[in-house]
């Protein structure tokens, strides 16, 4: 192992930075902060380094990346629970400087809407619908059941669509006739 | 009933055909119409589908702060310097 400690090392070192971008997108989406997304994120890269021998070259790094970071934030969930949302380093405040005023808007109503998800079901979505896992793979990840994974993936999406649909309905949607002519609206 | 019929008037001259997404209680006589209401779920999903994808690609095209990359390089040196303790190297490294 001695002898080819250097390569091993650089291999890791190289393999771990090419997974770096993924999974910060992977703690902001969790955390719903940038600043604590990169603590959360700094922890992996730490323990990652530690255990390398843990890591068996050759199975997906990737996952198993995914799999310290979540195990890390859900510890440290149970530590101090999870943060108030507040606008600074918020991701969604981070957002609103994009140029495309618009598209900012609507991915400011999506980041809240998918922030305001349980946290395995905002967890289960983002692995397969944005990180690239397949549901066995996320499952994995996860220590659940793939079925388990399934349904959270489901209620997730369900959970968005009601939320995102009710947003759009007090815009500009069918709603807006309706209360043109006098129906009070549904929600303020 | 008056207030109903006449929002429903509304919609109508407006061209708004969405009186099935919202229940049939307004519909008066027209069924709810299947298609639109799939159509509607399946656009919905494609929605969010491709709002979580631009959502987490706009993190990922912030691309890496350089505190990971300088974290990195000093794990990478302490490992060499200490040639086998890893772990321990590491930690100091890290603890900036």
């Amino acid at each position: 192992m001695t002898g080819a400690r250097g390569g091993a090392s650089s291999d890791f070192k190289r393999d771990l930075l090419a997974q770096l971008p993924t999974l910060r997108a992977f703690a902001v989406s969790l955390c719903g902060r940038h600043d604590q997304a990169d603590d959360l994120l700094q922890n992996t890269i730490l323990k990652a380094w530690s255990n390398q021998e843990s890591f068996t070259p050759g199975t997906n790094m990737k996952a198993w990346l995914f799999r310290i970071l979540r195990n890390d934030f859900y510890s440290e969930l149970r530590v101090r629970g999870r943060e108030l949302p507040d606008s600074d380093g918020h991701h969604t405040a981070q957002l609103s400087v994009q140029p495309d005023q618009h598209a900012a808007l609507d991915l400011k109503d999506f980041a809240r809407a998918l922030e305001a998800l349980p946290n395995d079901q905002r967890e289960a979505i983002v692995l397969v619908g944005a990180s690239g896992f397949s549901y066995e793979e996320a499952a994995d990840i996860c220590g659940c059941p793939v079925g388990t994974l399934k349904s959270r993936v489901n209620r997730a999406r369900a959970g968005l669509r009601e939320r995102l649909s009710l947003a759009e309905d007090d815009d500009f949607g069918p709603d807006a006739a309706f209360h043109a002519a006098g129906r009070p609206a549904k929600s303020g | 009933m008056t207030d109903i019929d006449g929002a429903d008037a509304m919609a109508c001259h407006k061209g708004l055909g969405v009186s099935s997404m919202n229940g049939s209680k307004k519909t008066e006589g027209r069924p709810p119409d299947p298609q639109m209401t799939s159509g509607f779920f399946q656009k919905a999903q494609e929605t969010i589908t491709q709002k979580l994808r631009e959502y987490y690609d706009s993190v990922e095209d912030e691309g890496i702060p350089d505190r990971f990359l300088d974290l990195l390089e000093k794990l990478d040196e302490a490992e060499k310097k200490a040639g086998k303790d890893t772990g321990k190297n590491a930690g100091e490294a890290g603890g900036k």
